[in-house]
């Protein structure tokens, strides 16, 4: 009864539009104010604990080398060097917004910037180039998944947080399935090119300066800065030389010294400006933790998971099924739910299903923040669709069928890995022996 | 009035600016003294327990000011201006019941932060700092929220204040 | 402290003969050995008082972290936990001194110090004082040893390699003194980092080495046991006194059967846990000469304890 009286609480708090962490806080005051065992300084307690995790501390960080990111300009250089790479191909510039979302992912932690900061350059220009409105707010969109799967990553530093599972493994894993996500993207951009004639773009239309031809050399030049941050962040990683978190301080630095001395930004207001927003991104993110350390403390409490854990392990229950039912339920709450909180709440809560199966944490993570974040795309409350399709001026349901056939793609891409799980974990089996 | 109101803003913006900083360059500190020097500095740790419980304390309250905490709003979409607007106000009024919570949450963490000291010994002071220094953030944070959710009472209940984020 | 308005488990008025109800609790999962510790020593009370004091057991963190269950049993929230001494240390820093290395030198002289009554009184009433917490029973000896990607046999094999450190100044204080270069690594990390060779080795219990399959990135422990465990099953101060003579009498009844015999079990499992080792994951078990690391280890425990002015009290107990 308590349990269905706080879970009802959370649920229509919620829907209400209440903040998830206060929508939280207010379900679990009802054990604090029934359950004896249960009091404010144990609360307290097991709120600050989440703030210790070292682990999850790579959140601010990378949140900040985003934000300071952008004061180097950096998402100018990507359009230019993956125009310089694929300007020349059939739908050039589809596979440009595709391949800048690769490069933008592997440098950038949070990819809920890329709608914002690469859609509003390449939407109006691939609808001057001819293609659809709805076509460019969907590209754009489903692109902008990949790079929560590429490492660095906040939503696979929050998974490794939340079950235990190493960071550094989860970040390996990730970079074939996103690249494969890449080319499956790029595979149906072709054929819609191929389909309708669509043209290239003049470079200005794009936000590049030069009108004149576009030189491997200064595409070569502009790529160190981005290479040079993807290889200290992640070569770093990967050989073992720092953690998550050392990396994404290093990142920090590095991109405010390359923001400040090299792009010479040296407006102290700037700075001020994109360090709140930064600091603001991060403390809500961080809040959300601790509040949702307290509901799965509370939901702990009164067992709520073990009818459904002894039910999957009594009925024998296939971790290829349950990985299943995991991606559907978290396209499901990405498609309503802000990414991190849906997986703050639900991993806690399904982790000791996952154990009892003997599922591999990777594999289980990488296909957790593939669905999650197709869940972004999906209609008809996907954030990153809605905001694409706002830049675009068009709307979701009218993007409805290139949608529904890159949610298609992307599941396929998912199920292959739920059946061969090797396409995740031989990366890091390869790279880690 | 006005004049508090802006220092109180200003004062939360820069605690939580200065905290992001201070993590990110004590953080940095700390891997460029073992990798160079190879040494490590046992104290960053007290440092960034520090900077990450007043940057998020303050950070929230600044973000319940501007109303920037994670929520999903799909039921406005739906619903009449004036409906929106009792939803509004029904939503205020729990936020103010959460808030208050958290203040509760707060001074609990307080009254057990007075009695306890950090357990990283700190080098160069003669005995370890109290807990309070960092604890007393939940506190002063969440009294922020309040105030910051209180200055917002007139937008939501006066006549016009139908605004949807 | 005014935390514990609400508390209808435990009413403070208890006469002698009358049954009473108490609530004990420990974060280690219930099949673990220090939760079966305490369970077998709630039954035993029950059993020694006749059955006048039951009791509410509550393992793997139901019912709070950690630290939310050390704060619990201060405020008398909750009336009886299995605690490490780290905790204590937040309310008097010679507490550390019982989370050095080489507190005990093996299994004889753990079990004589701390099966014998009073040897460890010193820090008992420490702890009555401040935070108000009576230990009723001692728990532990389980061991730490070294896993690392090299073989050890004496400390100077130590010398400059890179050894994971969790992050206390204390391990890598110990780390350095052993001659080692200590890295801060997360635990969820300490796999990769050794199997990437970011770090050489770590020290941990056999059981993580088993559950987190250490056992498959690093060759060789090193059985140092430079770590046993001491574990104090304590209850709120306040609560204790209220209980009568009898009941008093029944708990320490409890504790003089059930810490002895689980302690045995916790050297009984290391033997188990080095089969596992050596048979599932190819571990080679090297036997260090001890005297070296004693020696270095225990200059972090006469640091401390000069600190504190407490070096005779210290070599008194322990030596
Ligand atoms: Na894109
Ligand atoms: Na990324």
């Amino acid at each position: 009864m308590i349990l269905l009286s706080i879970i009802a609480i959370f649920f229509v708090c919620l829907l209400l539009g209440v903040p998830v962490a206060f929508s939280i806080i207010i379900a679990s005051s009802v054990p604090i104010l029934l359950e004896p065992l249960v009091s404010l300084t144990q609360v307290s307690s097991i709120m600050i604990e989440s703030f210790s995790s070292f682990t999850l501390l790579a959140i601010p960080l990378f949140i900040f080398a985003g934000a300071l990111m952008n004061l180097t300009k950096v998402t100018d250089d990507l359009i230019y060097i993956s125009k310089a790479l694929v300007g020349k191909f059939k739908g050039s510039l589809a596979h440009m917004n595709i391949i800048t979302s690769i490069f933008f992912g592997a440098i950038s932690g949070s990819s809920v910037a890329d709608v914002a900061s690469l859609g509003r350059i390449l939407i109006p220009a691939m609808i001057k180039a001819g293609y659809s409105r709805e076509f460019a707010a969907t590209v754009t969109a489903a692109s902008s998944t990949i790079g929560s799967i590429i490492p660095p990553s906040i939503l696979l530093i929050v998974y490794g947080a939340l079950a235990q599972t190493s960071v550094a493994a989860l970040f390996i894993a990730g970079i074939v399935p996103g690249i494969l996500i890449g080319i499956t993207q790029m595979i149906y951009a072709y054929l819609y090119a191929a389909k309708n004639d669509v043209g290239a773009i003049d470079n200005k239309e794009i936000g590049l300066a030069e009108d004149e031809k576009l030189s491997k050399i200064v595409a070569l030049k502009k790529g160190i800065f981005p290479l040079s941050l993807f290889l200290i962040v992640i070569v770093g990683i990967m050989s073992g030389v720092f953690t998550a978190t050392e990396a994404a301080s290093i990142a920090v630095i590095y991109v405010f010294i390359v923001a400040f001395f090299i792009r010479k930004q040296r407006n102290v207001r700037e700075y001020m400006a994109v360090t709140r927003k930064a600091v603001i991104d991060s403390a809500t993110i961080y809040i959300l933790i601790a509040a949702a350390a307290l509901l799965s403390w509370v939901l702990t409490y009164y067992q709520a998971m073990q009818p459904l854990i002894d039910f999957l392990l009594e009925n024998n229950f296939s971790p290829l099924l349950f990985l299943l039912m995991l991606t559907m339920l978290y396209v499901f709450l990405g498609t309503f739910m802000e990414p991190n909180s849906a997986m703050l709440i639900f991993v806690p809560l399904l982790l000791p299903v996952m154990q009892g199966l003997q599922i591999d944490p990777v594999v289980a993570g990488i296909v957790t923040v593939m669905a999650i974040r197709l869940g972004t795309v999906t209609p008809p409350y996907g954030l990153s669709s809605l905001l694409a399709a706002k830049v675009a001026g068009t709307n979701v349901l009218k993007m409805m069928r290139h949608i529904l056939i890159f949610v298609f793609i992307y599941l396929v891409a998912i199920l292959l890995i739920i059946i061969f799980p090797g396409i995740v974990t031989f990366l890091p089996n390869l790279l880690i022996n | 009035m006005k004049k508090l109101k802006e220092l109180i803003s200003k004062v939360a913006s820069a605690i939580s600016i200065a905290m992001l900083i201070t993590l990110a360059l004590s953080l940095f500190i700390g891997v460029i003294a073992r990798y160079v020097f190879s040494y490590s500095i046992p104290e960053i740790e007290v440092v960034r327990k520090f900077s990450v419980m007043w940057l998020v304390f303050m950070g929230s309250a600044i973000a319940v000011k501007e109303k920037l905490h994670l929520e999903i709003d799909i039921l406005s979409d739906y619903m009449s201006d004036s409906h929106v607007r009792i939803k509004n106000m029904i939503v205020y009024v729990l936020v103010l019941f959460a808030i208050s919570i958290l203040i509760f949450i707060g001074v609990a963490a307080f009254n057990s932060g007075l009695s306890r000291s950090e357990l990283v010994s700190i080098r160069f002071l003669s005995s370890s700092p109290s807990l309070i220094y960092y604890y007393s953030a939940f506190l002063v944070g969440s009294l922020f929220m309040l105030y910051f959710h209180l200055e917002q009472f007139k937008n939501v209940f006066s006549r016009k204040g139908v605004k949807k984020q | 402290n005014g935390t514990n308005s609400n508390n209808s488990n435990s009413q403070n008025e208890t006469n002698s003969g009358e049954s009473i109800e108490l609530v004990a609790a420990t974060i280690n999962p219930s099949d673990s050995l220090l939760a079966e510790t305490l369970v077998a020593f709630t039954e035993e009370i029950e059993n020694q008082s006749d059955g006048q004091i039951t009791f509410t057991v509550h393992t793997g963190g139901t019912v709070g972290n950690a630290s939310s269950l050390y704060q619990s049993v201060i405020s008398g929230d909750i009336d009886m936990i299995y605690s490490d001494t780290g905790w204590f240390a937040e309310h008097n820093p010679v507490f550390d001194i019982l989370s050095t290395n080489y507190l005990f030198e093996d299994q004889g002289h753990y079990e004589t110090i701390v099966n014998s009554d009073g040897k460890l009184s010193y820090f008992e009433d420490l702890l009555i004082e401040s935070p108000g917490l009576k230990n009723v029973m001692f728990a532990g000896g389980l061991e730490r040893n070294i896993i690392s990607t090299f073989p050890i046999e004496t400390a100077s094999d130590l010398e400059g390699r890179a050894m994971r450190s969790g992050g206390s100044s204390a391990e890598m204080e110990w780390w350095r003194n052993l001659g080692a270069n200590p890295t801060t690594i997360d635990f969820n990390e300490v796999y990769s980092a050794l199997q990437t060779g970011v770090a050489e080795g770590s020290q941990n219990s056999l059981d993580a080495m088993i559950e987190q399959r250490f056992g498959e990135v690093g060759e060789y422990v090193a059985r140092t046991q430079h770590n046993l465990t001491l574990g104090f099953i304590v209850m709120n101060n306040d609560r204790y006194e209220s209980l009568s003579d009898e009941h008093k009498e029944a708990i320490q009844q409890a504790a003089d059967i059930i810490q002895p015999e689980y302690i045995a079990k916790a050297f009984e499992q290391a033997d188990e846990s080095m089969d596992v080792l050596i048979d599932e994951f190819g571990v080679t078990f090297t036997d260090p000469d001890r005297e070296e690391f004693i020696e270095k280890s225990r200059l972090q425990m006469e640091e401390i304890a000069e600190e504190h002015d407490v070096l005779d009290i210290v070599e008194d107990i322990f030596n």
